[in-house]
C-alpha cells in the first residue's frame, strides 16, 4: 500500500482522500492500488446518466404501514363522518376483514412555513416540514406485508428481483471503496428478508451489506465477520498476513499474471483496513452530546432507532451510497392504533428530525435524499374496534433532500384517505424518480439477465417531475 | 333521462375558441390537429342535424349529452394517448368503431352495459386499469361516461361497426421463418471431427474440434497439466473435496498405461460424487429448505428431492429418465417395485420446490404466479428458452407465443401442487409409502378421526344437558347477577347456578344495557330503577307480554325491589321453560323468538364455559374417559409415515390467455398443449383424461427435440471447464449467447443421447480428453487476442465455490463427516424458519458435507452468501466467481475457519515422530496437496517462531503459544489463492 490514510484529517477532505487509497469494498481488479479508477472495479464510482441532484440515499423504513390519515394526511371528514359506512366500494382485494369509516384518535396542527398538516404522532418532524415534500397519492400493488415490502424494495411483488439499493450502487458505484457501498441497518428478518437487499441476479458486489438484524439493538449490529472469532492482536493478524501475501506474491509470478488472482491479494489489505474502518465509524462516541441528545440517544424510547439514524450520517458522510434504517414490524396495528402507533412514533420522531437537522447542518441534506415510509398505509375504516388494516390504495410517504421539493404535498387521496386519487403516484413512479434524482435513468438502468433486459421499475415507472425542485 | 340546461350551447364555437386551443396547443401537436379535425366534424355534424334524421334510435338529447358530456372529456383527458396516430394499447377512444374494437385488452365499452365496459372499469380506477393514469376523472364524469354507454352509446356520424367486432383481435401469433430457423432449434446431427495439423494432442475427437480452432488461429494448446495438479483438478471436479495425500501417491506411483483413467473411475465410483454433481443440478433446480419470499416456511420434507437427486447422480441414471420422473414421475407407467415408484413420485419435487407468495389476498392471481414459476423453471433448466416471457405477451424473439404459454399453464393448472391458495396457503406433500401402507395408515386414521367424533358427539350431548338444565332456570341466574338468592320455593331452587354462567349472564346484561330491543330490557330496566312513567314502548310490551303489572312497578325500598326482581325473574323463567321444554312454537311470537336466540346464541349468556366437563354426569364422565384413553392408543399407534413435497394430477383444465398476463382479462380458451412453434415432428399431443405432464417430458427428452441433450451438454461442460460452449447455460434463444464451437456441442449432444443420455460417459468423455488436461499456463499472445479463453488455449483456472471451501478445510482437519442424507433442519416441517424479529435458528455448526447444511431462502448461511452461492430462489446455470473484501474477513475472522485452523494445528502438533519441518510438508500436503520447497519450510519455520514468541510475550504460555502460531501458520495457509483456487 502506499499510503494509510490519516485517521485525523477532518471529514470532508477525508473522504476524498479514502477515495484515492483504497482498492474497493467489493469486486477487485488489478495491482492497481487506484482500483477504484479501475473500471474492473464493479463498485468504483461510475458517472451518472445526468448530473445528478442527490448523491446518496437514507431510507427510513417503517416497517408493518404507518397509517395515512393518522400521520400526514390530514382528513376531517374522516371525523365528520366516523362510524359510518365507507360510502363507496372497498377494493375487490382486501386481506381482512373491516368495518366503518374510523376517525383518527390524534389531532392534526398545520405547520411551518407551508402550513401543511401534520399530526401530533410527529411533533419533532413537524418541526422540519418545510423541509419535507410529503407524498400523499403513494400506492402499491400488494395488500400483504411480504408482497408490498419486496416490491417497495425491489419492484416485485412476485419474484425475487435485486433490491433498489443494488440497482443504485450497482449504476454509480460508491464513493469510499473501503465500506461497502450499500448498507442497511438491522433489516427485518420477515417478509422477504434478505432479498429486500440482496443483488438477486446482479454481481454479489452490489449487495447490501447487513449490520445486525431485527433481533438485535443497534448498538450491536455488525458487519458480519468484521470481528476476530478469537480476538487476535492487530500486531499478530497483520504478521499472518504479510506471510499469507508473501505466499500469494510468490506463487503468483510464478505461474504468470491473474487478475482474480491479485484482486484477492488485495482484498486482505482492504479486509484488514475496513476492520479498522467499520467500527470506528460505529463507535459514536466521538460525538457530542448535543448531537447524541439530537437524535435522541440519552433516551431509552429513542435510542435504538436514533443510533441508526446516527450511523446513517456518519455513513453517508463517507461517501456510502445507499442507507437503510428500519423500524422493524411495528406499525402493523390492526388493533390498538392509539396506543401503538403512539409509541411507535415516539421511537422514531426524534431520531428523524435530528438526522434531518443534522445533515442540514453538516450541508448533506443537499445531496442527501431522506426517504420515509412503509410497505403500504392502512385502511381508514376499522378493523375491530380501533386498529386498520393494510392498504396498498393510498398512503403516504415522504422525501426530503436530495433535488426534492421542499414544504411541498403532492397528490391526494379521496375524502377519507383510502384511494390516491390525485397525482398518483406508484411505488414504480417512486423508484423512478429516485434515480432519476440521483442522475440515472431508470429506462437505461439495465441488466441482462436469461434472456431480458431487466430495471428497477420493470416495464412500468414515471418520474414525478413535479417534486423535483 | 334528463339533461339541465346549457344556455351557453355553441359546439363549433367552443371547439375553436382560442383560449381551449392556446391550452392544449402546448401539450401536443398531433393532439391540437385531431382537435381540429373534430371540431369540423362536429361542425357538420351540427349542419347534417338540422336537416337529416340522426340514427334511428339515436335522440337528439342524447346526442347532446354526448356532446356536452361526454365528449370534452374524451378529448382533454384521453386523446393525447388514444387517438389515431400511434393509439396507446392500440386502443382509439376517437370513434365509437375504436371504441368497440378496442386496444389489446379487448373492447373498451359493451353497449348498454358500462359496468362491464373496460372503459368504464379503467375510469373508475378498478384494479386492473387506472385512466387516466395520474388523476382520476371527477364523479360527475365518471357517472356521465357511464350514464352514455347506457344509453347505448350514441355517436354521431359513427362508421358502421364491423360485425364481428370483438374477435377482431388476438389473432394468432406470427412467427418469421428466420426465428424457425435458429440454430438451436435445429435437431443437432453429428459432424464429421474436423482434421488438425497436430495429430499425436487427440485424444478423443472433442480435441479435434478444440484444436482445429486453436490451429486455426495459429495458437498451440497449453502443455499438460502435472499429475498433481490434474488430480487436485479431477478431484475437485467429480467430488468437490481434496484428494488425499494417499491418493496423490498413488496416482503419482502409477506408471502403468490409463492412471488418469483409474481415477476418473474410482472418483466417479465415490459416493461423494453425487454429493458434488447433485449440487450442480440442485442450482439448477432452485433447490432450497424453505420457502423465502413473504412467508418463509420450513420446507421440512425438500431434503428427499435432494437425497434422490444426489442418487440419481450417483446411480447415473440416465438423463431422460430424470427429466421425465420430475416433471412426471408420478405418472410413469412402469416399476421395478415401489421404493423405485416412490423415488420418481419425490423426483416432482421438483415442480414444488419453488419460491412461492403463500400470503396472497387474490388466490387466483398467487396459483398463475405458482404455475408461472414452474413454466419459467422448466423452460430454461431443460431447454434454455424464457418460455415466462410468453405470459405477457408473445415471445419478443423466440418463437414462442401468448397461447404455447397458456397451452402449457393448462397442464399445471391441471397439476396438483397446493393443497390450498388460501393465506397462508399450503404445499401439497404426499406419503411416501406403499398403497396398502398408506391404505391402512388411512384406515387407522379414520378410526381416529371416528373415535374423535364420537368424543365429540358425547361431549355435546352432554353440553346439552347441562345447557338444557340452565336454560330452564334463566330466573336464578338474572337473580344471581344481582347477587340476589331465590327465595324458598320460588323460582325451582334445585337448580345450583353454575358460576361460568352467572357470568356470563352478567356480561350478556352489561352488554345489552343499551340495547333498547333486547328481550331483556324490561329486566335491565327494572334492575336500575327508572321512573316507571319514563317506559319505552318496547318495554312496555315486554312487561305485558310477562303479564308483569306495570303499576306495581315503583318500588319504595330494597325489600319491595328484590321482590319485584323475584317476580318479573319468575315471570322470564317461566316464559324460557315454556320455550326450551314444552316446545314453545317461536314461530308467531316475535318476543319468544328473541329470548330463543339468546338462549341458544353460542356467544351469548349459556356460552359453553371451557370447563364445562366438570358438570358432565358421571355416567358420560366415564364415557368420556374411556373414550379418550382409545383415542391416546390410537395415536400412539399410528405409524410416521415419511412425507415428500411432490404433485399429483389435478381436475383436468384448459387455461384462457391471459392478456398482459392479467388473470382479470382473459382472451379465449387454449387447449392443454405443447408449444406449436417447438412442435416436433411427429407431434405429442395431449391425452384429455390428462394434465399432459408425461407428454411434456416425453416431448422434452424425445430424440427429435433439439435442445434438451445440447442444453444438458452444455452444463456438464461448463461444470467442468467454468464456461460453457453456449455461455449463457440457461438461455439458448435469440438473446443468448452463440456456441463458441458448434460443432462439438452438436458431437456432444448426439453422443450424450447415443450413450443412453449417461452423465457418467460424458465425464470420461471430457475428462480423459487432452483439453481437460491442459494446464493453466499462460500465454501472453493468446490471452493478448482471446483474453477470455474462448478457444480454450488453456485451462480456466477455477475458485472454488463455497461448499468446496467449506469441505476441503474440514478435510484438511479431518473434521468432516462423510455420513449421507436427511435433514439438518431443525425447523419443524412448515414452522416459520425467519419470524418478525427472530433470528434464523439454524445452526451451522454441523461437520457435515456442505450438501446437507439446510438452505434457507432469504436467510442464507453467511458463508454460504459471501462465496456466491447462488441465490437459491432462482434457478441458476452458473454461480458468479465474485473476489470481495467479506471473503477475506471470513477467512481472517470467522468463528469456522479459527476452528478448522486450530484442529488442523492440533492434528500437526500431534504427530509425535515430526519436526517442525515435516509438519510444514504435512500441512501442504493437506491443504495444497504439495510438498513445501526448501525456502518455504524455513520461512514458515521463522514465522512460527515469531508469532510464538510475540504471543509468549503477551503473558500467555509457550504451548498455547505454539498452538496458536501453527494455526496462524495454518490460516495463511488455506487463505492463499493456491488453497481456494483449482489450477
Amino acid at each position: 500500500m502506499k499510503a494509510v490514510c490519516n485517521r485525523f484529517t477532518p471529514l470532508f477532505s477525508r473522504r476524498e482522500m479514502l477515495r484515492t487509497c483504497s482498492a474497493g469494498f467489493g469486486g477487485l481488479a488489478l495491482a492497481s492500488l487506484l482500483a477504484d479508477e479501475s473500471p474492473a472495479n464493479p463498485l468504483a464510482s461510475k458517472p451518472a446518466h445526468r448530473a445528478p441532484r442527490a448523491k446518496q440515499v437514507i431510507f427510513l423504513f417503517m416497517h408493518g404501514g404507518p397509517s395515512q390519515v393518522d400521520t400526514f394526511d390530514y382528513k376531517p371528514r374522516l371525523a365528520r363522518d366516523h362510524g359510518k359506512p365507507l360510502p363507496f366500494a372497498k377494493p375487490r382485494v382486501v386481506s381482512g376483514k373491516t368495518g366503518n369509516l374510523l376517525k383518527s384518535p390524534f389531532t392534526f396542527r398545520q405547520h411551518g412555513q407551508c402550513g401543511t398538516w401534520v399530526s401530533e404522532l410527529f411533533p419533532h418532524v413537524a418541526g422540519c416540514v418545510d423541509d419535507l415534500c410529503i407524498i400523499n397519492s403513494m400506492h402499491c400493488s400488494n395488500s400483504r406485508h411480504g408482497g408490498a415490502l419486496l416490491e417497495l424494495h425491489t419492484g416485485s411483488d412476485t419474484f425475487v428481483r435485486p433490491s433498489m439499493g443494488s440497482w443504485i450502487t450497482y449504476g454509480l458505484g460508491s464513493e469510499n471503496q473501503n465500506l461497502p457501498g450499500f448498507v442497511t441497518i438491522c433489516p427485518t428478518l420477515t417478509h422477504g428478508g434478505a432479498n429486500a437487499y440482496g443483488s438477486a441476479f446482479l454481481p454479489a458486489d452490489y449487495a447490501g451489506v447487513r449490520l445486525g438484524n431485527a433481533s438485535i439493538p443497534s448498538s450491536q449490529a455488525k458487519i458480519p465477520f468484521i470481528d476476530n472469532a478469537d480476538e487476535t492482536p492487530t500486531k499478530l493478524q497483520r504478521m499472518e498476513l504479510d506471510l499469507l501475501r508473501q505466499m500469494n506474491r510468490e506463487r503468483l509470478s510464478g505461474i504468470g499474471p491473474d487478475e482474480s488472482l491479485e484482486a484477492r491479494i488485495n482484498s486482505f489489505e482492504l479486509a484488514f483496513r475496513m476492520q479498522s474502518e467499520a467500527p470506528q465509524l460505529q463507535d459514536i462516541s466521538g460525538e457530542s452530546q448535543a448531537i447524541q441528545a439530537l437524535y435522541g440517544l440519552d433516551n431509552p424510547e429513542t435510542e435504538n432507532f436514533g443510533r441508526q439514524c446516527l450511523m446513517a450520517r456518519r455513513f453517508v458522510e463517507r461517501g456510502v451510497r445507499f442507507v437503510q434504517c428500519s423500524h422493524s414490524y411495528k406499525w402493523d396495528q390492526h388493533t390498538g392504533l392509539k396506543k401503538g402507533h403512539s409509541k411507535n412514533a415516539l421511537e422514531v420522531d426524534r431520531p428523524i428530525a435530528g438526522l434531518l437537522t443534522d445533515l442540514k447542518a453538516h450541508g448533506l441534506l443537499d445531496d442527501t435524499l431522506v426517504m420515509w415510509g412503509g410497505e403500504f398505509g392502512r385502511t381508514p375504516v376499522a378493523e375491530q374496534d380501533d386498529g386498520r388494516n393494510h392498504n396498498p390504495q393510498g398512503f403516504s410517504m415522504w422525501l426530503a433532500g436530495g433535488g426534492v421539493k421542499p414544504g411541498l404535498v403532492h397528490g391526494a387521496t379521496d375524502d377519507y384517505g383510502y384511494y390516491a386519487t390525485e397525482d398518483k403516484v406508484h411505488v414504480h413512479d417512486l423508484h423512478a424518480t429516485l434515480l432519476h434524482l440521483l442522475g440515472l435513468d431508470h429506462l437505461r438502468l439495465t441488466y441482462s439477465h436469461g434472456g431480458r433486459q431487466f430495471r428497477l421499475t420493470d416495464i412500468y415507472g414515471e418520474i414525478v417531475h413535479d417534486i423535483i425542485g | 333521462m334528463q339533461f339541465p340546461e346549457d344556455p351557453h350551447l355553441d359546439w363549433a364555437c367552443h371547439f375553436s375558441s382560442e383560449s381551449h386551443f392556446e391550452s392544449m396547443a402546448d401539450r401536443n401537436h398531433s393532439f391540437v390537429a385531431i382537435l381540429f379535425q373534430l371540431s369540423q366534424v362536429v361542425c357538420l355534424w351540427l349542419i347534417a342535424a338540422g336537416t337529416t334524421e340522426v340514427a334511428a334510435n339515436t335522440s337528439r338529447e342524447e346526442l347532446d349529452f354526448f356532446e356536452r358530456r361526454v365528449r370534452p372529456v374524451l378529448v382533454e383527458h384521453c386523446f393525447e394517448c388514444h387517438s389515431s396516430d400511434t393509439p396507446e394499447s392500440e386502443l382509439q377512444l376517437d370513434s365509437l368503431a375504436g371504441m368497440l374494437t378496442g386496444g389489446i385488452r379487448g373492447p373498451s365499452i359493451v353497449v348498454s352495459k358500462p359496468d362491464e365496459s373496460l372503459l368504464v372499469r379503467a375510469i373508475r380506477h378498478g384494479e386492473i386499469l387506472k385512466m387516466p393514469p395520474k388523476t382520476k376523472l371527477s364523479p360527475t364524469q365518471i357517472a356521465d361516461i357511464a350514464a352514455w354507454i347506457e344509453m347505448g352509446a350514441p355517436w354521431p356520424d359513427s362508421e358502421p361497426i364491423p360485425a364481428d367486432i370483438s374477435t377482431s383481435r388476438g389473432a394468432e401469433a406470427s412467427f418469421s421463418e428466420e426465428q424457425f430457423a435458429f440454430w438451436s432449434l435445429q435437431k443437432p446431427v453429428r459432424p464429421v471431427t474436423p482434421g488438425v495439423q497436430h495429430g499425436p494432442w487427440i485424444r478423443t475427437p472433442i480435441d479435434a474440434f478444440i484444436l482445429h480452432r486453436l490451429e486455426a488461429a495459429g495458437f498451440s494448446p497449453a502443455p499438460p497439466a502435472s499429475r498433481r495438479t490434474l488430480i487436485r483438478r479431477a478431484t475437485f471436479d467429480l467430488t468437490g473435496l481434496p484428494p488425499t495425500p494417499e491418493e496423490i501417491q498413488t496416482f503419482l506411483t502409477d506408471q502403468r498405461k490409463g492412471a488418469f483413467a483409474r481415477v476418473v473411475e474410482r472418483l466417479l465410483a465415490s459416493p461423494r460424487y453425487g454429493e458434488r454433481w447433485g449440487r450442480h443440478w440442485l442450482d439448477v433446480a432452485r433447490y432450497a429448505d424453505s420457502n423465502g419470499l413473504d412467508e418463509n416456511l420450513a420446507y421440512g420434507n425438500a431434503f428427499q428431492y435432494r437425497d434422490y437427486v444426489v442418487a440419481a447422480f450417483n446411480n447415473d441414471k440416465p438423463f431422460d429418465r430424470f427429466v421425465h420422473e420430475q416433471i412426471a414421475g408420478d405418472l410413469l407407467p412402469e416399476f421395478a417395485n415401489t421404493v423405485a415408484r416412490l423415488e420418481a413420485m419425490v423426483a416432482t419435487g421438483f415442480l414444488s420446490l419453488g419460491a412461492k407468495m403463500l400470503a396472497e389476498d387474490d388466490p387466483v392471481k398467487m396459483q398463475m404466479d405458482i404455475i408461472d414459476e414452474q413454466i419459467d423453471t422448466i423452460g430454461r433448466a431443460f431447454i434454455g428458452l424464457s418460455l415466462g416471457c410468453a405470459r405477457c405477451h408473445d415471445h419478443k424473439f423466440d418463437p414462442v407465443s401468448t397461447a404455447d404459454y397458456y397451452g402449457l399453464a393448462g397442464i399445471f393448472k391441471s397439476t396438483k401442487t397446493m393443497d390450498h391458495f388460501n393465506v397462508v396457503a399450503r404445499w401439497q406433500e404426499r406419503p411416501l409409502a406403499s398403497p396398502e401402507e398408506v391404505g391402512v395408515f388411512e384406515s387407522q386414521k379414520q378410526q381416529i378421526s371416528t373415535n374423535q367424533s364420537e368424543i365429540e358427539t358425547l361431549q355435546n350431548t352432554a353440553a346439552e344437558e347441562v345447557l338444557q338444565d340452565a336454560r330452564q332456570h334463566v330466573g336464578q341466574y338474572l337473580l344471581a347477577t344481582c347477587q340476589l338468592e331465590p327465595a324458598d320455593g320460588l323460582l325451582g331452587n334445585d337448580h345450583q347456578p353454575k358460576a361460568e354462567f352467572v357470568q356470563a349472564w352478567s356480561d350478556y346484561l352489561q352488554r345489552t344495557s343499551h340495547d333498547e330491543s333486547s328481550p331483556f330490557a324490561a329486566w335491565n330496566t327494572v334492575v336500575s330503577e327508572p321512573d316507571p312513567s319514563m317506559l319505552s314502548d318496547y318495554v312496555k310490551g315486554v312487561l305485558d307480554e310477562l303479564d308483569f303489572p306495570r303499576s306495581s312497578f315503583a318500588a319504595t325500598d330494597e325489600t319491595e325491589t328484590g321482590r319485584l326482581l323475584h317476580d318479573l325473574a319468575q315471570r322470564y323463567q317461566d316464559r324460557c321453560v315454556q320455550i326450551v321444554s314444552q316446545g314453545e312454537t317461536t314461530k308467531d311470537n316475535a318476543f319468544n323468538k328473541a329470548l330463543a336466540t339468546v338462549l341458544n346464541d353460542p356467544d351469548g349468556p349459556f356460552k359453553v364455559p371451557e370447563t364445562i366437563d366438570k358438570y358432565y354426569s358421571e355416567k358420560i364422565a366415564a364415557e368420556l374417559t374411556a373414550l379418550k384413553t382409545k383415542q391416546e392408543s390410537l395415536e400412539k399407534a399410528l405409524p410416521q409415515i415419511p412425507h415428500a413435497m411432490a404433485v399429483s394430477e389435478g381436475p383436468v383444465e384448459d387455461v384462457r390467455i391471459h392478456i398482459r398476463g392479467n388473470h382479470l382479462t382473459l382472451g379465449r380458451t387454449v387447449a392443454r398443449q405443447l408449444p406449436a412453434g417447438l412442435q416436433l415432428a411427429n407431434g405429442h399431443t395431449i391425452d384429455k383424461q390428462r394434465s399432459g405432464r408425461l407428454e411434456l417430458a416425453s416431448w422434452l427428452t424425445h430424440s427429435d427435440q433439439p435442445l434438451t441433450a445440447r442444453v444438458m451438454a452444455n452444463r456438464i461442460w461448463l461444470w467442468h471447464f467454468g464456461e460453457g460452449l453456449v455461455r449463457s447455460p440457461d438461455n439458448f434463444g435469440q438473446l443468448g449467447e452463440r456456441p463458441t464451437h458448434p460443432g462439438l456441442l452438436d458431437w456432444l449432444a448426439v453422443q450424450f443421447v447415443e450413450s443412453g443420455w449417461s452423465i457418467k460417459q460424458m465425464h470420461r468423455l471430457l475428462m480423459l480428453s487432452s483439453t481437460y488436461q491442459m494446464s493453466t499456463a499462460w500465454n501472453e499472445q493468446a490471452a493478448l487476442s482471446d483474453p477470455d479463453n474462448f478457444l480454450y488455449w488453456r485451462f480456466n483456472r477455477r475458485r472454488l465455490e463455497a461448499e468446496s471451501i467449506r469441505d476441503a478445510l474440514l478435510a484438511a482437519s479431518a473434521q468432516l463427516d462423510f455420513s449421507t442424507g436427511g435433514s439438518l433442519l431443525p425447523t419443524e416441517n412448515r414452522a416459520y424458519v425467519t419470524g418478525t424479529a427472530s433470528v434464523n435458528p439454524v445452526a451451522y455448526q454441523s461437520k457435515r458435507r456442505s450438501i446437507y447444511l439446510p438452505i434457507v431462502r432469504s436467510a442464507l448461511y453467511d458463508m454460504f452468501q459471501v462465496f456466491d452461492f447462488a441465490d437459491p430462489s432462482v434457478m441458476h446455470g452458473q454461480r458468479q466467481s465474485t473476489t470481495v473484501a467479506p471473503q477475506a474477513l471470513f477467512m481472517m475472522n470467522s468463528q469456522f475457519v479459527s476452528e478448522q485452523t486450530l484442529a488442523l494445528a492440533d492434528r500437526l502438533l500431534g504427530l509425535q515422530d515430526l519436526e517442525d519441518r515435516d509438519r510444514v510438508a504435512v500441512a501442504y500436503e493437506r491443504t495444497v496437496g504439495r510438498s513445501p520447497k526448501e525456502a518455504e519450510v524455513s520461512r514458515n519455520l521463522q514465522f512460527i517462531e515469531r508469532y510464538q514468541n510475540a504471543t509468549t510475550s503477551s503473558g500467555i504460555g509457550t504451548a498455547e503459544a505454539r498452538r496458536r502460531a501453527w494455526q496462524s501458520l495454518c490460516r495463511a495457509i488455506v487463505s492463499t489463492n493456491e488453497f481456494v483456487y483449482t489450477e
